[in-house]
């Protein structure tokens, strides 16, 4: 039994699953906490509500600014599981008389996959682009796609698994060459990757601010102006009617005063994890028998996915649970189903099974990187050997 | 927090097996070996027994397959020493389920050692 | 600074705030990573649950967390009316609007919504569901306490016709929960809204309550939280806050209820000698902490602009219709004259309200009947 063996220590490499809360974050949700005045609903019209309105309205602005956007197009919600259900659900049925056709991948997030099925219960029909080995959807497969009655077309910026970044500029060509709106999460890769919406062109981008040292349970939705949407929670108005319910104040300035800070470090910050990210690649990679999974050059600075040959997955993962990473998605927990995003790209089911994602962040350090390498590699090398022959 | 893993699922017997097991690799000596194969776990278990005058003297292991398999078989091995060859062929492992014990959805665990042991017991000359 | 808008909603007690604190700071883990800082926020998960689950007296895994009342109101009804595809859905006339939103959006969807009426005393009478109930009667939806008017409903006999009726009978008891003795059993519904930020918990978190008969459509679809009936990461902090908020509740309750009826009725038995003064729903059995009145001649909506000058937060009905300038629904229900329902408004207190809070809105209304020309009379 490792326990009380001091040379073990506990490495948290699960930052695409969620982040701590960012000191300065902490701070300002906790001033909404208090008896004084702060916690007002921020629908109320005396002066306490007022107060509590201008926070919400400058966690709007903050975020608006991020991503070079009016305030008035962010729409908040309880998550970006939540804005992908807004989207996906609130776009195809406001949209149900142009037609009934939805574009998304196979290796979408859950929540946009849950979100198209429950849409093909409605009748809409959907299909689901198959990306390349290395994850990569390539805008012809994109533009075969397309039909007249396409509505919508979800995309993730960032696969959750595997990092791998979508080259989202061409897509959106290919979406404006037809009728459809293009909804990207873009959970996973907010702030982390520069996104600016006046630029790029899409009509709504969903958020989540637990991806970015930001509390869970509050997110956004990007929704272009004057695009329509059916809204998932009716009542109150709030949200410009697109989302009804009282407006979290600290939760929402949490969020904007967390895609402010993380924003304004982005760069030196995804430099530096990228640099380690590397470091932990070559460390792992020299257990032999390791994969990377998705494209080596478009990905997240902080995700490394890996498949292991010969090794079983959930052995692994005990063997290694000194270490916080996860296999397959975080979401899936319950689930020991070999991750659908790598058999996607065509691993096979041992590869698919036996798969680390290790996501780094703010606290990692090349003492972590290191740490989780050695140790990978004595455990990969004693389960090849118990498995022996076998 | 003690460690960043799901010990909880696995409890304290599983893991101690998984992380030390004794009987990892073959025993000098080896006169029957037999294996079994899970296509839905894609796991294996190799088996290797040195019986003499009847009695299994040692015995040991080769597994691939998640903890409760790692653990399954180092369990079997430390029952299957000292057992009377006859009893190999109609070996049962049931034992496993509580001992372990297995969860409700790695049951089957039990036939895979099963079907290794009875498979070394039918493949000796 | 004296806050009379605990309807609206509520500051945060400083056990709820203790109980956010290490799951902003420490806690991180996503509840759904099977590794040990996942199962340490699941174990806190867990906790609340039952914490939430004993306010009501039922089991942990009827609960299901969701972003608020609002939600819960959305999912219970347009849950189950998916689920039935077509059918009558009985609501009161008196709902909050986040039941009033998705009936409309179910009306709309091809189901037929009616209105159940209330009497003048802001009762909805139990014979009037049943003359309305019928085998293609879906779904019954009759909020526990008024938000307005704080008025309690009949829910239990209500829910025993619509049991009858083979309906499924739901409950909005986001402003009851906490102020009074609430069982959810005892109320015979199948499904029942409950809300953190109306009782010192923290805004962006509320439950549905289920007695588990009920088959939902999810309307928060991916990743399987809640036992699949709610997706997203769980917002940790706020459903740890709700914890602890209904575990003061649950300790509380009496004292907090005396406290507040002590305020109210004190509030009110000065309102009453005063001329020209109505209190809306005082012959009915109500929340202990509301009183919704009207002064005649005076503006709702000038009075509450008048004492928030003064520094006192009360409001003239729903902090959700704030912006709007139409007399109450709940008033109109009621068959209050519109000229008196442009009057209204709703003082609601809490815990930490004192009598010199009651007697400094009392000195603050005579004031502004003073200073405001229209046509006050007698004050």
């Amino acid at each position: 039994m490792k326990a009380g063996n001091n040379n073990f220590r506990l490495v948290y490499m699960d930052y695409a699953a969620t982040t701590p809360v960012d000191p300065r974050v902490v701070e300002t949700m906790v001033a909404y906490l208090g008896p004084d005045g702060l916690f007002a609903n921020p629908s109320s019209s005396h002066v306490q509500g007022r107060a509590a309105r201008e926070a919400v309205e400058t966690a709007r602005v903050e975020i608006a600014t991020v991503l070079n956007v009016a305030p008035e197009t962010i729409v908040f919600t309880s998550g970006a599981t939540e804005a992908d259900n807004l989207a996906i659900k609130g776009a195809a049925r406001a949209r149900i008389k142009h037609g009934r056709h939805i574009v998304t991948e196979k290796t979408a997030h859950k929540a946009v996959l849950d979100a198209c099925k429950a849409l093909e219960r409605e009748g809409f029909e959907v299909t689901y682009l198959v990306p390349d080995r290395e994850g990569i959807i390539s805008p012809d497969s994109l533009a075969d796609a397309l039909r007249d009655d396409t509505v919508l077309v979800s995309l993730l910026h960032a696969n959750n698994e595997t990092g791998v970044v979508q080259d989202v500029e061409s897509l959106a060509r290919e979406v404006r060459k037809s009728k459809a709106l293009f909804h990207l999460d873009a959970a996973q890769s907010a702030v982390k990757l520069p996104l600016d919406l006046a630029v790029l062109d899409v009509d709504l981008a969903a958020f989540s601010a637990h991806k970015f040292y930001g509390p869970k349970g509050a997110g956004a939705l990007y929704v272009r102006k004057g695009l329509r949407l059916e809204p998932l929670l009716h009542g109150g108005g709030h949200e410009r009617g697109l989302r009804a319910g009282t407006l979290a104040t600290h939760q929402l300035a949490g969020l904007g005063r967390a895609f402010a800070l993380a924003a304004a470090d982005r760069n030196e910050e995804m430099a530096r994890l990228t640099g380690l990210r590397e470091r932990l690649w070559q460390g792992l990679s020299a257990a032999g028998g390791v994969f990377l999974n998705g494209h080596p050059a478009r990905r997240l600075a902080n995700i490394l996915n890996v498949s292991v040959g010969g090794v079983d997955g959930e052995a692994l993962q005990l063997a290694l649970r000194d270490i916080a990473c996860s296999a397959g998605a975080a979401c899936n927990a319950a689930n020991r189903e070999p991750s659908y995003v790598l058999r996607a790209l065509g691993r096979d089911d041992q590869l698919a099974g036996a798969s680390l994602r290790f996501s780094l962040g703010r606290w990692s350090t090349a003492e972590d990187v290191d740490y989780v390498m050695q140790r990978f590699g004595r455990e990969v090398a004693r389960l090849r050997e118990l498995a022996g022959a076998a | 927090m003690e460690y960043l893993a799901d010990t909880a699922a696995y409890g304290r017997r599983v893991m101690e097996l998984f992380d030390s097991p004794a009987h990892a690799g073959p025993p000098d000596g080896v006169n029957l070996v037999g294996e079994a194969e899970s296509r839905t776990r894609l796991s294996r278990i190799r088996l290797h027994l040195r019986v003499s005058d009847d009695v299994v003297e040692a015995a040991g292991f080769e597994a691939l397959g998640c903890p409760h398999t790692i653990a399954a078989a180092e369990l079997a091995c430390e029952d299957l020493e000292g057992r009377k060859r006859d009893e190999l062929a109609g070996y049962d492992a049931r034992f496993l389920e509580a001992a372990l014990p297995l969860p409700a959805e790695k049951l089957d665990i039990r036939i895979l050692v099963e079907d290794a042991v009875r498979n070394a017991a039918a493949g000796v000359a | 600074m004296i806050y009379l808008d605990h309807n609206a909603t509520s500051p945060i007690a400083p056990e709820v705030r203790a109980a956010m604190l290490p799951a902003l700071e420490s806690l991180f883990g996503n509840p759904s990573s099977i590794h040990e800082a996942g199962r340490l926020a699941q174990n806190a998960l867990d906790e609340a649950r039952r914490q939430v689950a004993a306010l009501v007296n039922v089991h942990a895994r009827q609960v299901i967390f969701t972003g608020g009342g609002t939600e819960a109101n959305n999912l219970a009804l347009k849950g189950v009316a998916q689920r039935e595809g077509k059918g009558r859905i009985l609501v009161s006339s008196i709902e909050h609007s986040s039941i009033k939103g998705p009936a409309r959006d179910l009306a709309a969807a091809g189901f037929t919504v009616e209105e159940i009426p209330v009497n003048p005393k802001g009762r909805i009478l139990p014979g009037a569901v049943k003359a309305r109930l019928g085998a293609d009667v879906i779904l019954v939806s009759v909020m526990l306490a008024n938000n307005e008017t704080g008025v309690l409903q009949d829910v239990a006999e209500i829910s025993r016709y619509v049991r009858e009726a083979g309906a499924v009978m739901h409950t909005d008891a986001a402003q009851a929960a906490g102020r009074i003795p609430l069982d959810f059993r005892a109320t015979g519904a199948q499904l029942m809204t409950l809300s953190a930020h109306k009782m010192y918990g923290p805004k962006g978190v509320g439950a549905l309550i289920t007695d588990g008969s009920v088959d939902l459509v999810p309307q928060i679809s991916g990743g399987g939280q809640e036992a699949d009936r709610r997706a997203g990461t769980e917002n940790l902090a706020g459903i740890l806050g709700f914890g602890a908020a209904a575990a003061l509740a649950n300790a509380n309750q009496p004292q907090r209820a005396g406290h507040v009826c002590a305020l109210r009725d004190r509030l009110e038995e000065s309102l009453v000698i005063r001329p020209g003064i109505t209190i809306f729903g005082r012959e009915a059995e109500r929340l202990p902490n509301t009183c919704q009145f009207a002064i005649a001649g005076m503006d709702g909506e000038t009075v509450q602009m008048g004492l928030d000058r003064q520094g006192i937060a009360v409001s003239t009905g729903s902090a959700c219709h704030s912006k709007s300038t139409e007399p109450s629904h709940v008033l109109l229900a009621m068959g209050v004259e519109p000229s008196i329902a442009h009057g209204a408004v709703r003082v609601s207190f809490g815990a930490s309200n004192t009598q010199a809070d009651v007697d400094a809105l009392l000195a603050a209304l005579d004031g502004l009947s003073r200073t405001l020309p229209t046509g006050a009379v007698g004050w």
